[in-house]
């Protein structure tokens, strides 16, 4: 099983997946820091490995949860790998709605829900970045960013960013982010240490 | 009867009609959103500086792309729908905004005049006023500007909505180039003069060249028996000695439309402005529609898009030519009682404004031809305008200026004068300024205007 660590408190993501079929679980590591202009933006993105050739990744049993409280999707963007089910809970004290205008998700609509109730939602297509939104409240935003393999992190309040267990390899690095741009970069990964990037998105 | 005498009055008479006239765009709600001071924007409010200029032509926004505006927002705007849903349109509202907070800013001012007559002189403190302005965006694509006195002339009856209107900038979004089309609707002045572009004008005396009209001329028509005959009488505009004195509308420039304008820029240099306004009587319209139009180009510097401008060490100071040529065609509504219902007005002009360094230098020259009436007979009118300014910095806090000005009409002088002014920020939002046009003929000190006024 390997264990995902993304960013900073504030902003962790923990994915338990198994791996199938890939090289035994690695202890390499890339760290580094995302910076944006918008400053804001340095957050909330997602740090990953484009592709894991000849690998495939099991999408979790238990589902991916995105929650909606105080009129927020919490938390505003989930990383997941591609196959897996994301449940999407009402905490809040009012009913609310979910769907996706984007046609990689299959511009799903799950329906109106009251407090205390959740509904599924499997993600197929890694590759997307799905934009889930609220018809009952317009300012409600959140992305689900779907991917090939479980190397992944989602930067904290500050930029930075950690992935670790990746066996060792040449990989490319990629960001998304909601509003900005920057190009991938390669990295080389040990057997065992880290390797530092980062990234400069405008 | 000598009629110089009475140039004082027609000065004091003049600035304290219209001094309460010029709008103010100093907007302290954008100090506030953007945490920084009015010099950002103003060198001296209400003149912009470049920056300023690029930032009202870009609808009150930071220019540059959107991000520029995000990243220097301070006050965080409330989102009227997530940007997502621009996704969902045309099943779902496209998104926009409300300031954070009420953008409302107030402009106070009083003043003192004194005033030397041939047997007298009079001192006088000015009764104060309060200009309430709201300004700011709604959304990314959507700015708008509402101002008007609350308090004029130290009372609340003469309270008047000035300018209220609607931008849509940037239209088209990615259909069209930025900046190429901004949509203004509402009640606005046109902005056809350079000053009123870049808010230059500072001294309280208005600009003659966008508030001189013929009929003015009767007004201070020296004919009679005291008339300096080696000069042409003033009094030629009337058809004979003693014929019906010229009446009919006082067309303004600078006076307040109701209409629509579009304007836009094409490589940050070249801007258009073009127009449609209800005709320019003022209150009471006649149903006909106004024109106007104006083409500029600015070399150096910044850019109307606010791109370039790099390497100066002062944000007020530059090296820069911009051209200008501006028309207006309309019609009046005849307030008398004879004579057509409409007055034709016609204006063309061109103007120049060039920064070098702290020095600022305008100049402009009008031509208009105004229908007016001589009894109930119809008279072509033409006036003949033009200005130089000169504007110093001589420290940041410290500004003179001086103003040369000439009017006639159908040929004759209606009016020269010469505007000096020392204008002095006592703080970011606090001004003191002193004045005193002068007649160039005798540069005879005769009225002087101190003003102070603040903003918050």
């Amino acid at each position: 099983m390997t264990r995902l660590r993304a960013g900073i408190p504030g902003a962790l993501i923990l994915a338990a997946v198994t791996v199938a079929g890939a090289s035994a679980a690695g202890a390499g590591t890339i760290t580094g820091t995302v910076t944006a202009k918008p400053d804001k933006y340095a957050a909330n993105a997602v740090v990953y490995i484009e592709s894991v050739k000849d690998s495939t990744f099991k999408p979790p049993a238990k589902p991916a949860v995105m929650d909606q409280k105080d009129l927020e999707f919490i938390p505003h963007v989930l990383p997941i790998v591609a196959g897996t089910t994301v449940r999407f809970e009402n905490h809040d004290n009012v009913s609310h709605n979910v769907f996706s205008p984007d046609k990689c998700a299959g511009e799903f609509n799950l329906g109106t829900w009251p407090p205390g109730e959740s509904k599924d939602h499997t993600f197929k297509d890694a590759g997307c970045a799905a934009t889930i939104l609220c018809i009952v409240h317009p300012d409600m935003e959140a992305y689900v960013v779907v991917l090939q393999n479980p190397y992944y992190a989602v930067t904290g309040s500050g930029g930075s960013f950690t992935i670790e267990d990746l066996p060792a390899g040449k990989y490319t690095l990629a960001i998304w982010s909601e509003k900005l741009k920057a190009e991938p970069v390669q990295v080389t990964v040990p057997e065992s240490g880290t390797v530092e990037t980062g990234f400069n998105l405008k | 009867m000598d009629a110089k005498r009475y140039l004082p009055v027609l000065f004091v008479l003049l600035a304290a009609a219209f001094w309460q006239i010029r709008d103010s765009e100093a907007l302290p709600s954008f100090a506030r959103k953007y945490r920084t001071s009015c010099q950002t924007c103003h060198t001296a409010y209400p003149k912009l500086n470049p920056f300023g200029v690029a930032f009202r032509m870009n609808g009150y926004q930071w220019p540059g792309p959107i991000a520029e505006e995000e990243g220097h927002t301070k006050e965080e705007p409330v989102n009227l729908g997530a940007p997502a849903y621009k996704k969902v349109f045309p099943n779902a509202v496209w998104p926009g905004g409300i300031p954070g907070f009420p953008p409302v800013a107030f402009h106070a001012k009083t003043g003192f005049t004194w005033t030397d007559f041939a047997d007298s002189s009079v001192a006088t403190f000015n009764r104060p006023s309060l200009e309430l302005l709201l300004a700011g965006t709604l959304g990314e694509q959507v700015s708008f500007f509402v101002g008007g006195d609350l308090f004029e002339d130290g009372s609340v009856k003469n309270a008047e909505l000035e300018r209220f209107y609607l931008q849509l900038d940037n239209v088209g979004g990615g259909a069209l180039p930025r900046h190429l089309l901004y949509l203004k609707i509402g009640e606005f002045i046109p902005e056809l003069t350079t000053y009123a572009i870049d808010r230059t004008q500072l001294t309280q005396t208005p600009f003659a060249f966008s508030t001189y009209s013929p009929v003015f001329g009767e007004s201070i028509a020296g004919g009679g028996e005291d008339a300096d005959a080696s000069k042409p009488a003033r009094g030629a505009l009337r058809a004979a000695a003693a014929g019906p004195a010229l009446s009919g509308p006082a067309f303004g420039l600078e006076d307040s439309r109701l209409g629509v304008q579009a304007s836009g820029m094409v490589r940050g240099r070249f801007r258009y402005v073009l127009g449609l306004v209800n005709d320019g009587t003022g209150e009471a319209s006649t149903g006909a529609k106004d024109t106007f139009g104006r083409l500029s180009y600015k070399w150096g510097g910044m850019a109307y898009d606010g791109s370039g401008g790099s390497g100066s060490t002062r944000n007020w100071a530059e090296r820069s030519v911009a051209l200008g040529v501006f028309g207006y065609r309309g019609v009046a509504l005849n307030p008398e009682a004879v004579g057509p219902r409409e007055l034709d007005v016609r204006r063309a002009g061109a103007d120049v404004n060039a920064y070098w360094d702290r020095l600022n230098l305008l100049a402009g020259y009008l031509h208009g031809r105004d229908e007016l009436l001589e009894g109930s007979a119809v008279r072509k009118v033409s006036l003949d305008t033009w200005y130089a300014e000169s504007d110093v910095v001589i420290y940041p806090w410290l500004l003179g200026i001086v103003r040369y000005e000439q009017a006639k009409a159908d040929g004759f002088d209606i009016a020269r004068r010469v505007v000096p002014n020392l204008t002095v920020l006592y703080r970011a939002n606090v001004k003191f300024q002193a004045e005193a046009p002068l007649d160039p003929d005798d540069l005879e000190l005769d009225t002087v205007l101190i003003d102070m006024d603040f903003a918050f």
